[in-house]
């Protein structure tokens, strides 16, 4: 996204009033241009208003608050129309790639069975999100714990091209990878004094530090619990203050864990959307790789991913691909209706094929059909269709396959 | 924990958060909240120290109470190694600076050191509340009153005379003889052997009958107690003078000891002996006066300490008159010898009528425990092995320090059992060849980790263990010397003194024999020459010690780290 679609991205928001989102693309924006640095500790003010004033009543703000933080905002908007978008001069060259493994192999024993992940090849981008997806015990995690130098390959080693260090020692590269478990150890201590200690120790010293994690728990929304024990946080809660500390000291590679599992939906929208706008810092940007069974929010923010069976991956590249081999379309409807009904209906596609799978239904057709005719052809037999997706070209279509 | 943050200065809490900002490593170690918690602990059990009733009969022991307050040193030192696991930059890959390692190390060093002071202040003030309570002078010739007569009650195998078969015998047939099976058992040896050395008739029968005795055993607190006691020591202390050559009371020029020597022991002996019965009741009045000043008050007046055993002592010495060839033949031959000379008596056997005297002679003596100048060393290396002990323990991850703990456990255990069953009686040279052994194999092991790609545990555990071990690797150069000279001991020096030995002295005999002059000085000359290879050998074991520390803390910590890092970082390997 260049520097106009995201100053457009930001007044679309600004006026439509979506002040949560506003005032974070406000504060990505002043981190990541230069003419607009003079503006970044205003705007975090301003987002940590709008955190506190969102803290005061039950999440949404009243009129007076709403034109408070627009103004809050004007200084800032002001100087955005006047800006090119020079990005000025970056701290670092910008990697394409963070970190490579080629023909990673992995063999362990799994519930008394002898389980082998992979080979498997994958670049990890800077910018960039990958997902990995696939059922409970296809490796996911391992391949994870690999690139995140937790457990080593049997085969195969990955690299890191995007790290900085001249002769890169593994103590180098744990310096610049972030690795989120799945399960979050407690920490101890308030959470504003662990963010400080966490960028503190990766050189954030002094006024930067105090610049740096005022940042980060403003943006990510975490304002009035930051002094806060572990113990008095929600898991959701937990999860964004994990996530703040990795992200507080600019990791080069960041690993998370199935971080969405225990969200709520709303929680794993927002989550998901500031893993999008934190990898696409122009300044500091990031790799990050994660896994879960999410796998229509996943994505939805990945440029590519990894399905895995049995340790296998049945897809690895980028996520505009899924499905461009495939051999037909994939659809999932749901509605108050039989199989026979569904069958009845859909005979005259070709190709057609359903399947029962679980509450709703999946249905394969010719590459020739599209949803638009598939639904048309459910409405003209006066189906109640109360759910449908496409998933042609998801990797849904691959777990389909394996139920 | 709230309390203490409450109490925290809020000056102290700035700078503490400037550390954290700054200096996050620093702040990991929490030095101002460890110095400030020092503090408040000195001061409230100074003020304890300071409060806590005191009298002089009732002085608490400055060891004892040293001991008591190093549990809670202890339970502090826990809580501190508690807080720096909680905050451990190596768990977060922090960026270190290249001397990062002995500053961390050198600051495990003094705070350990400051845990001290947790011991030592209260113990302080007590013992200046204690010193106060008695003037110097007061304290001696107190000591010398109470030992006057006291020495009387230790056991008969220190002495140098025996009661005397008459004594013996007579206090046998009043039952009051002693105290303790013990001792009366060995008085009853010695009697045999005698019986039967002069086969006098007469002691068979008192032989048989002896094994029979009944003691009686009186409650310490009880008056009946020091009755007995003081009328045990006319009936088991007879007063022959003829044998002992005299000696100055115990001198009182250098005050404060109360490990006497057998000699010294025997010059309160010889005193008694000298004293007729009025001044021997006069010193037993000083001594009960003593013993109700410092430990009970047992009832006894000075009117009445003359009344009850001077005239039980007329009696017992009319008695021993009329036994007097008996007395005279045993006389001599109760005679011990004293072989050791200058050896430390030292009392198996705590009794009250001490126990405040000495507590206070403890308060009084700066170089007596905890306050010996050996406890420098002592604590020196303590310290150290503890400093390094967290050190490494911050570097790795706990399961690998406790793998660490268990393998050298098992490793000494099977050390100890392979010496016992080879029968290694070599102790230098054996510990110096299992300290190389041990060293090489965890030296392969950590180099095999080095090499790997990957994080194997066992090199990790090899890691802690070696340096664990590496400060004190030059105590090798110290075992060998050990065992050289101990080879020179036996081959040069101890032959060449038998053999001078051999040259004037009879078989038979193997003291008591005066040596010619010019033996003697060459006997002189080579026990300085083996003294002086002796205290050199001793000064390099702290050399080796303190060289060593000094090297690992410059050196060995940066590879240490540097080393151990690179393990946490590795993947672990499966």
């Amino acid at each position: 996204m260049n520097f106009m679609e995201r100053k457009a991205e930001f007044e679309r928001y600004l006026d439509s009033g979506n002040l949560s989102l506003a005032t974070r693309r406000a504060m990505d924006l002043a981190l990541d241009y230069q003419q607009l640095q003079s503006h970044l500790e205003a705007v975090t003010e301003v987002r940590a208003e709008y955190n506190r004033l969102r803290g005061l009543g039950q999440g949404e703000l009243d009129g007076t608050q709403k034109q408070k933080i627009t103004d809050g905002l004007q200084p800032f908007c002001a100087e955005l129309t006047s800006v090119k978008g020079e990005v000025g001069e970056l701290p670092h060259q910008q990697p394409i790639v963070v970190a490579e493994g080629r023909n990673l192999v992995k063999r362990y024993r799994q519930g008394g069975h002898h389980f082998e992940l992979g080979p498997i090849d994958l670049s990890l981008r800077s910018g960039e999100i990958t997902g990995v997806v696939g059922e409970n015990g296809n490796g996911k995690t391992t391949l994870l714990r690999i690139f995140a130098g937790e457990t080593s390959a049997d085969e195969g080693w990955p690299e890191y091209p995007g790290m900085v260090g001249d002769a890169l020692t593994p103590y180098q590269i744990k310096q610049q990878v972030a690795f989120i478990p799945q399960r979050l150890r407690p920490w101890h201590g308030t959470l504003l004094q662990n963010l400080k200690y966490a960028a503190a120790n990766k050189g954030f010293h002094g006024e930067a530090n105090e610049q740096r994690v005022n940042f980060v728990v403003h943006r990510l929304g975490l304002t009035r619990f930051q002094h806060l024990g572990w113990k008095q946080l929600s898991s959701g809660y937990k999860l964004r203050f994990e996530l703040a500390r990795m992200v507080v000291w600019r990791p080069r590679l960041l690993v998370l864990d199935e971080p969405i599992a225990n969200l709520d939906l709303n929680a794993q929208q927002q989550f998901l959307q500031d893993l999008v706008h934190l990898a696409a810092s122009i300044r500091y940007p990031m790799g990050i790789v994660l896994s879960s069974q999410q796998l229509h929010q996943i994505e939805a923010v990945s440029e590519q991913i990894v399905f895995l069976r049995n340790g296998k991956p049945l897809f690895a590249g980028a996520t505009k691909n899924v499905g461009s081999d495939r051999a037909s379309n994939t659809f999932q409807v749901g509605g108050s209706f039989s199989l026979e009904n569904l069958l009845q209906a859909t005979q005259g596609l070709p190709e057609i094929r359903v399947e029962e799978s679980g509450t709703n239904f999946t249905v394969h057709t010719a590459t020739a059909v599209n949803g638009r005719q598939l639904l048309e052809t459910l409405f003209a037999a006066r189906l109640e269709v109360t759910f449908f997706r496409d998933i042609s070209f998801s990797t849904r279509q691959l777990l389909a396959q394996t139920l | 924990m709230r309390l203490f943050k409450k109490l925290f200065p809020p000056a102290l809490q700035r700078i503490n958060d400037r550390m954290l900002v700054n200096q996050p490593w620093l702040w990991a170690l929490s030095p101002l909240q460890h110095v400030w918690g020092i503090l408040i602990l000195n001061v409230v059990l100074a003020v304890l120290a300071l409060l806590a009733p005191l009298s002089i009969n009732e002085v608490p022991n400055i060891e004892a109470l040293w001991s008591y307050l190093f549990v809670l040193q202890v339970a502090y030192f826990c809580f501190w190694i508690f807080w720096q696991v909680l905050f451990n930059p190596q768990r977060q890959f922090a960026r270190r600076f290249s001397l990062q390692a002995p500053a961390e190390f050198l600051l495990h060093f003094v705070g350990i050191l400051l845990l001290l002071s947790i011991s030592y202040t209260p113990t302080l003030v007590m013992r200046w509340r204690i010193d106060q309570l008695v003037e110097d002078q007061e304290w001696v010739s107190d000591w010398n009153d109470l030992l006057a007569v006291g020495f009387l009650h230790d056991r008969s195998d220190y002495w140098d005379v025996y009661p005397s078969a008459e004594h013996f015998l007579n206090g046998f047939h009043n039952n009051r003889l002693a105290y303790e099976t013990e001792e009366l058992q060995t008085q009853v040896r010695v009697l045999e052997n005698r019986v039967e050395y002069f086969s006098d008739t007469n002691q068979f029968e008192y032989q048989g009958t002896a094994r029979e005795v009944k003691v009686p055993v009186y409650n310490p607190d009880s008056v009946r107690y020091y009755k007995e006691k003081l009328r045990g020591i006319f009936q088991r202390y007879p007063r022959y003078t003829d044998s002992y050559a005299d000696r100055s009371i115990y001198d009182t020029a250098s005050p404060f000891k109360t490990a006497l020597t057998h000699e010294e022991l025997k010059a309160y002996q010889v005193a008694w002996l000298k004293q007729d019965a009025k001044q021997q009741v006069a010193a037993i009045g000083k001594y009960l006066e003593v013993v109700k000043k410092y430990y009970f008050d047992h009832g006894f007046g000075p009117e009445e300490v003359n009344g009850l055993f001077l005239e039980y002592y007329d009696q017992l010495r009319s008695k021993s008159n009329a036994g007097n060839g008996f007395a005279n033949l045993y006389g001599a031959a109760e005679i011990r010898h004293v072989e050791a000379q200058g050896v430390e008596f030292r009392r198996n056997q705590v009794r009250d009528e001490y126990d405040n005297l000495r507590a206070i002679f403890k308060a009084k003596k700066w170089n007596h425990f905890p306050f010996r100048m050996e406890m420098v060393h002592v604590f020196a290396i303590v310290i150290f092995l503890m400093a390094n002990l967290i050190f490494l323990f911050r570097q790795v991850r706990w399961q690998w320090f406790l793998a660490a703990i268990g393998v050298s456990l098992a490793l000494v255990i099977l050390a100890t059992v392979f010496l016992v069953y080879f029968k290694v009686h070599k102790e230098g040279l054996a510990a110096c060849w299992q300290l190389l052994i041990a060293m090489g194999v965890v030296s392969v092991m950590v180099y095999l980790g080095w090499s790997t790609r990957f994080h194997l545990k066992s090199a990790s555990t090899a890691a802690i263990m070696l340096f664990a071990c590496l400060p004190y690797l030059l105590l090798i150069f110290q075992f060998l010397a050990d065992e050289q000279f101990d080879v020179y001991d036996e081959r040069k020096y101890v032959r060449q003194k038998t053999a001078i030995k051999d040259q004037f002295l009879p078989q038979s005999r193997s003291s008591g024999f005066e040596y010619p002059s010019e033996v003697a000085q060459e006997l002189d000359r080579l026990t300085e020459l083996h003294r002086a290879h002796r205290d050199w050998i001793e000064s390099l074991y702290w050399y080796a010690l303190y060289v060593g520390m000094l090297l690992y803390w410059f050196g060995g910590t940066v590879f240490t780290k540097r080393l151990l890092d690179r393990f946490r970082a590795l993947p672990a390997a499966k």
